[in-house]
């Protein structure tokens, strides 16, 4: 395994939110530290207090279904995973300046901090970079 | 829930990466040398949980298939 997964985080559909929970959570596990970049579109998904019909639509039959089983939903694995291993989230910059938003105005428990593009870049670097 | 030192996790219902969750947790709580049990009705956590177990270093010890589930045996190592 790399010695750090870099996951930038653009898209907030269930498919690709749970896409970057799952692998996150297992790798994770392997005592690999992950920082994750939440960006642009994928921002909303992760506004505080939301339920869980109202964090993202789906692109496909696949988020469809994963909405309507039993599938643990990527906020709950994303939590976990922070509690499992080297986990960090951080929040866009410029995402949440045009929104006007605020670290406590997303989802309690998940962001590290608000940074931007040069920072993170300096966090990511070394790491593998995974964009969704 | 125990039954003559094999801890069940009865993740029976959920899916990936549910069951591999679970155990996850349940295998940091119990002691070096504890039998753990999976209990999955998600065919790709069944196939994913050995994977995992080999991954990290703990002892695999099989997977048993039931009607409508599978057991994944593990043994914690470290």
């Amino acid at each position: 395994m790399e010695e750090k997964l870099v996951i930038v985080l653009g898209t907030g559909t269930v498919e690709k939110l749970q896409m970057a929970a799952m692998l996150t959570s297992v790798v994770a596990t392997f005592g690999t530290p992950v920082r994750i970049f939440v960006t642009m579109g994928a921002i909303p998904a992760f506004k505080k207090g939301l339920l869980k019909e109202e964090r993202a639509k789906y692109e496909s039959i696949v988020g469809q279904a994963i909405l309507e089983k039993n599938v643990p939903y990527f906020i709950d694995v994303l939590k976990q995973a922070k509690n499992l291993g080297d986990v960090k989230l951080y929040a866009c910059g410029l995402a949440m300046d045009v929104l006007n938003w605020e670290v406590d105005d997303l989802e309690e428990g998940l962001f590290d901090e608000m940074v931007g593009i040069t920072e993170f870049l300096g966090i990511a670097e070394g790491g593998k970079i995974m964009v969704m | 829930m125990s039954e003559n030192n094999v801890v069940i996790v009865d993740a029976r219902g959920s899916f990936c990466p549910g069951p591999l969750m679970e155990l996850i947790s349940k295998i940091k709580s119990v002691p070096v040398g504890t039998e753990i049990h999976v209990l999955s009705t998600d065919k790709g956590s069944a196939k994913d949980i050995p994977a995992w177990i080999k991954k990290v270093g703990h002892e695999y010890l099989g997977t048993e298939e039931k009607e409508g589930y599978w057991v994944v045996k593990v043994r914690k190592t470290k």
